[in-house]
């Protein structure tokens, strides 16, 4: 097949389009947003979202098979990087501090942070390792998937960044649910992963001395802002409780954009442009905003789900459900804190906060999984994740 | 038979969960669509309130505070409208030197090729001319507002130490917290760059300024050329509390003194700090228990923010003492309060309330009077409240002398009070000390050691307990009369050993303790004539404890009064249980105390046949209705009382008739005439005052330092022409001695004062 004929069937495929103005959108919207706070970030949002587009259409380029052939390679070396983040004694001008945490490498013209990479990294290392094997349909198999996935996950909790760092579990999730891993292996897991942040947070009520070993100060407070946030409304709930103020105050419509400003200014929302864009959306347009956002976002979900399901390549449909899945996680936990359903994580809203590492990565995403669904299977090809239960 | 189905319809596995996928997507997408829609539509409107209250911006409009008033309408306190001169906190540190040369510094064209140390003396090059002018403002604030260079050089360093003493705690804070956070220290920079508040504010250089300094600041900071440090100095309105009756001259006449103290022509004495227990002081700074009791704005449980115009912000001022701080909500004025929109546009604006003006009952020209007479610490003054060697102190107690009796010369404390029996008003009321002597220093281990001993800041007429001696035994036999236990002419005997055989030393007459002879059986009148102990013992005994502590508390002793001063003490008034207790009481010792202004309100409800009501130090607002209720006194209980009072004052054998300052020439205590006195002078036995003081090893051990008795006498006073006592005037010597000698000098000058100023 050649490459313009491996063009000629990205263009074609309408999910693929869906999927890409989705994400043209929620760029757009987000840059508008980050430009009623801030127009000098956005400037440079806009000028990120030019360097995406061209990075995304490098990521066009490739065929599948060298993606995969390099998959672990790019684990590999955004493990490098993401263990030079922690090498101590690296100076400041490489790896500064900023908000406590080592995330970034200065290259002095850009800021690069490598758990973007690694969420890239690990969902094609993940599809390629899955791809043909069946081990993980017993329970012990799935243990070497989730030792590779600790790896990324150990690292970026040094940093520290909690918020980045939960993305992973539940990826590979969703990447094992596609791939036929039994169901009641994967609700298992996951009530046991329940029942484990239900013993952590009883221990902040009820053993406060055993939640000082499990967690540090400002993350018990974040629980307790979210279980009494009128009692901590000065205090820890402060973020949260600000947020909550404006999403309500966009009620339906929301605010024009100088009124906007000049609320979410009055009100210090800490990091805005971040962490809680989400707010500053749907004060902004109001709650018609907010739902146009995650519909935007279950485009996404349904493009790249028709863009797996037409696939026949193993690699490709994994590859494709786990960027779906990475994405939409990050979007539903970045939301949640914004409307007050889970304690403040430090999470961007994919496509649409401020950050060029996060801005380009994501549409690199988009464009591997549309590059990904142009390839047809090797003929003959054997059918994958087809099991009978 | 279910997965059978689905299989059918989904043949594929990889499909079947896709499907399950994009199904959770979707289930988790109308969560977050149903919470989004509660926040803006449920809860949408009250949050849209709360949100964009911060939009209004609001300023608050000053407002005065009321002033106080005397019966004859006299301004006591009002609020003066001043000034206070306001400097930046980079000005007072000089770092506003540093910011505007190195600002100048940039702008030199060799500043972008030039290394560290250059750009370093560039900005040092710049800044001798800010600096200079920096100088000249410390000159030319001191020349204007005519405060020394000096005082203004400690303000600044005062006001720069107590800012640094809020960054250090406040950056160990954030030390501590980034150390909880990131299990690591932080960088300099991380710490430094955040600010206290302070050091973003201007702060009061100097205090108290008048329209010429503002005009003049103002002047230059209009002419000053940019950048200058004129921008970065401020006026702002505030009010100063002035007393203009603070400091009063008074001449007194000084022939109508007791012989050792008499002198030709009168005396005249400067008196500081009239009325000052009475009308009180303010305090610069609101106490942070008022502030949380009655903030300016608040959080409701709504989340929504709430102003109390009238509550408290930080900086307010508030009363500390006296009717300032008793009728602080009267007083105090609603602040008004404007508001602007986000657009500029005016919101709505509340107008300023001032505070409302108090009337006190004392005349502050008679409170002057009594003040000048009671000056223990003025030299030249009377010296009536000077230990003086007739005032015949107690040198033993029980057969052993006294440790720490008082010195002659030495300064005493007491109190006096003058109340109008019809009104229950109260004319004058002065508590002594009321200021350290001149040669106490303000802040010296001395001033301390004085303030302990002397205790100038209390107001002994409404906030000291005493024994109350025998000035409590009219009370007792107007008492026992009317319960029928004593008959009208009934005598009681006065005999050593007559009450408990077993304990004849305790219960004796005061005349054979120190003659070794007693009294003839006595009758009431003349048991009080004579102030016999014996007689009052057996009329304690007669009323029961029961008895007595009824009676007393019917006379308001151990009460809170409402009298409208918050300083007062109920006291623990008569507690006495037993037989011997109830003796004891019956001479008011024993387990029995009041305050001065618990026995004006006694002798005033005596005064009037037995209908108490409370004595006031506030004539208007009236708080509340005033309560007159009956004791219940038998007429010619009360009779023989008052009678046995007129005796006391009147006849020579009275207890509060004469002075023995010469053995054999007994010259009368009270010397003023065309009035009816009704006397009863009391020595009480009073407990050691022992206060917490530093030993030699500077450690606080608490010491002994007076012994003796506490003096008294109370006295009716009627006018030529009315039926019953018009004046109650009583006084309080700690330590004094016997009260006619000593507390009876003081109530015949307050008499003769009260002449003066046209109540008799």
């Amino acid at each position: 097949m050649t490459r313009s004929t491996r063009f000629k069937a990205m263009i074609r495929n309408p999910a693929a389009w869906y999927a890409l103005m989705a994400a043209v959108g929620l760029t757009v919207i987000g840059i508008e947003a980050i430009n009623t706070i801030d127009p000098y970030h956005a400037l440079r949002q806009s000028l990120w979202f030019a360097v995406a587009l061209v990075v995304g259409t490098l990521c066009l380029m490739p065929r599948p098979r060298v993606i995969g052939n390099l998959s672990h390679g790019l684990l590999g070396a955004t493990l490098f990087l993401l263990l030079l983040l922690l090498i101590p004694g690296v100076p400041q001008t490489i790896v500064p501090t900023v908000n406590g945490a080592r995330s970034w490498i200065d290259l002095q013209v850009l800021r690069l942070q490598p758990s973007e990479l690694a969420k890239i990294a690990f969902v094609l290392s993940m599809a390629w390792y899955l791809r043909f094997r069946q081990s993980y349909r017993r329970l012990w198999g799935l243990l070497v998937p989730f030792a590779i996935c600790m790896m990324p996950v150990g690292l970026i909790l040094k940093q520290p960044d909690l918020g980045t760092a939960m993305l992973f579990g539940p990826t590979l999730l969703v990447i094992l649910v596609a791939a036929g891993a039994r169901l009641h292996h994967i609700m298992s897991l996951l009530g046991l992963a329940i029942v484990t942040v239900l013993l952590v947070v009883g221990t902040i009520y009820f053993a406060p001395k055993v939640a000082d070993v499990l967690l540090k100060e400002h993350q018990q407070d974040r629980f307790k802002a979210l279980f009494n946030p009128e009692r901590y409304k000065n205090s820890k709930a402060f973020q949260p409780n600000k947020c909550r103020e404006l999403i309500g105050a966009g009620r339906v419509r929301g605010y024009g954009s100088e009124y906007a400003a000049k609320l979410i200014r009055s009100h210090r929302l800490p990091e805005p442009h971040h962490d809680m864009i989400f707010a500053v959306i749907v004060n902004r347009w109001g709650l018609v905003g907010g739902l146009v956002v995650m519909g935007l976002y279950l485009v996404i979900v349904v493009s790249f789900a028709s863009i797996a399901g037409s696939s026949k390549d193993p690699f490709a449909r994994l590859v494709v459900v786990g960027f779906a899945g990475m994405l939409f996680i990050q979007a539903t936990i970045h939301m949640a804190v914004n409307i007050g359903l889970l304690p403040v994580t430090g999470i961007t809203l994919p496509f649409v906060s401020y950050g060029g590492s996060s801005l380009v990565s994501t549409l690199a995403m988009v464009a591997l999984a549309i590059n990904l669904a142009s390839e047809p299977p090797p003929v003959p090809s054997r059918p994958s994740f087809e099991f009978s239960t | 038979m279910k997965r059978r189905r689905l299989g059918l319809l989904i043949p594929r596995m990889f499909h079947r969960r896709l499907v399950l996928l994009v199904l959770l997507a979707c289930a988790t997408t109308v969560v977050l669509a149903l919470q989004t829609t509660n926040l803006t539509l449920a809860q949408g409107a009250a949050l849209r309130r709360r949100a964009e209250s911060l939009l209004v911006k609001s300023r608050t409009i000053a407002t005065y505070r009321g002033s106080i008033l005397d019966r004859r309408h006299r301004v006591l306190a009002f609020d003066r409208p001043s000034y206070d001169v306001r400097v930046d906190f980079d000005l007072l540190t000089g770092q506003w030197a540093y910011r505007q040369a190195y600002a100048q510094a940039r702008r030199d064209p060799h500043w972008k090729e030039a290394d560290a140390r250059r750009r370093m003396a560039l900005t040092a090059s710049c800044q001798q001319g800010y600096d200079l002018q920096i100088r000249q403002l410390w000159q030319t604030l001191s020349q204007l507002t005519a405060t020394s260079p000096q005082h203004i050089e400690q303000r600044r360093t005062a006001i720069i130490q107590r800012v640094h003493s809020y960054m250090l705690s406040y950056w160990r804070r954030v030390l501590a917290q980034w150390r909880r956070t990131f299990d690591r220290p932080p960088q300099l920079r991380d710490v430094a760059k955040r600010q206290v508040q302070e050091q973003q504010m201007a702060h009061v250089l100097i205090e108290d300024v008048d329209d010429r300094v503002r005009f003049a600041i103002e002047r230059m900071k209009r002419s000053a050329d940019q950048p200058s440090v004129w921008n970065d100095v401020l006026i702002t309105f505030e009010t100063e509390r002035d007393q203009p009756w603070r400091t009063v001259a008074v001449e007194l006449d000084a022939s109508t003194l007791p012989s050792p103290l008499k002198r030709e022509g009168s005396l005249s004495i400067t008196v500081h700090e009239v009325g000052t227990h009475v009308v009180g002081k303010m305090r610069r700074k609101v106490l942070p228990d008022q502030l949380a009791a009655n903030p300016y704005a608040k959080y409701l449980a709504s989340g929504e923010r709430a102003y109390d115009l009238k509550g408290y912000q930080e900086g307010d001022s508030a009363g500390l003492a006296g009717i300032e701080r008793s009728m602080e909500w009267w007083l105090r004025g609603t602040r008004g309060r404007t508001t602007t929109r986000w657009n500029g546009q005016p919101g709505p604006r509340t107008d300023p309330v001032p505070g409302q003006d108090v009337v006190a009952t004392i005349d502050i020209a008679l409170q002057a009077r009594v003040q000048a007479i009671m000056d223990p610490v003025v030299h030249g003054g009377t010296g009536l409240m000077r230990a003086q060697p007739w005032h015949k102190r107690p040198q033993n107690r029980r057969g052993k002398p006294l440790a720490h009796p008082v010195r002659d010369g030495e300064p005493l404390c007491g109190a006096a009070i003058v109340v109008e029996v019809e009104s229950g008003q109260v004319l004058a009321a002065v508590s002594a000390p009321w200021q350290r002597p001149e040669h106490v220093s303000d802040s010296t281990a001395e001033a301390r050691r004085w303030d302990l001993i002397n205790d100038p800041w209390r107001n002994r007429v409404v906030a000291k307990p005493y024994p109350p001696g025998s000035t409590v035994k009219p009370l007792l036999l107007a008492a026992v009369y009317s319960e029928g236990r004593l008959a009208g002419q009934e005598t009681l005997p006065c005999a050593p050993g007559y009450l408990y055989e077993h304990d004849p030393d305790r219960f004796q007459c005061w005349r054979y303790k120190h003659y070794g002879i007693h009294h003839e059986p006595l009758d009431g009148p003349h048991a009080i004539m004579r102030s016999c102990n014996m007689f009052f013992y057996q009329v304690g005994q007669r009323l029961g404890w029961r008895g007595v502590r009824r009676w007393l508390s019917g006379f308001g002793v151990g009460h809170s009064l409402p009298c409208g001063l918050l300083e007062q003490i109920a006291t623990s008034g008569a507690t006495g249980i037993g037989k011997k207790q109830a003796a004891l009481m019956g001479i008011g010792q024993g387990p029995v105390d009041w305050t001065l202004l618990q026995a004006a309100t006694a002798y005033a409800t005596l005064a009037r046949g037995g209908m108490a009501m409370p004595v006031t130090f506030i004539d208007r607002p009236v708080r509340g209705a005033s309560t007159v209720h009956d004791l219940g006194l038998d007429v010619q209980g009360v009779a023989q009382a008052m009678q046995g009072l007129h005796l006391a004052a009147n006849h020579p054998q009275g207890t509060a008739h004469h002075l023995n300052i010469v053995v054999g020439q007994p010259e009368p205590i009270f010397n003023i005439e065309g009035v009816q006195l009704y006397a009863k002078s009391g020595t009480a036995d009073a407990p050691d005052l022992r206060v917490l003081l530093p030993d030699e090893q500077g450690q606080m051990v608490r010491q002994t330092v007076r012994q003796g008795d506490h003096g008294w006498m109370i006295c009716l006073v009627r006018r030529e022409g009315s039926p019953r006592p018009d004046y109650v005037v009583a006084a309080v010597v700690e330590f004094g001695g016997s009260g006619g000698h000593v507390a009876g000098p003081i109530v015949n000058q307050i008499l003769h004062a009260m002449r003066d100023e046209g109540y008799m």
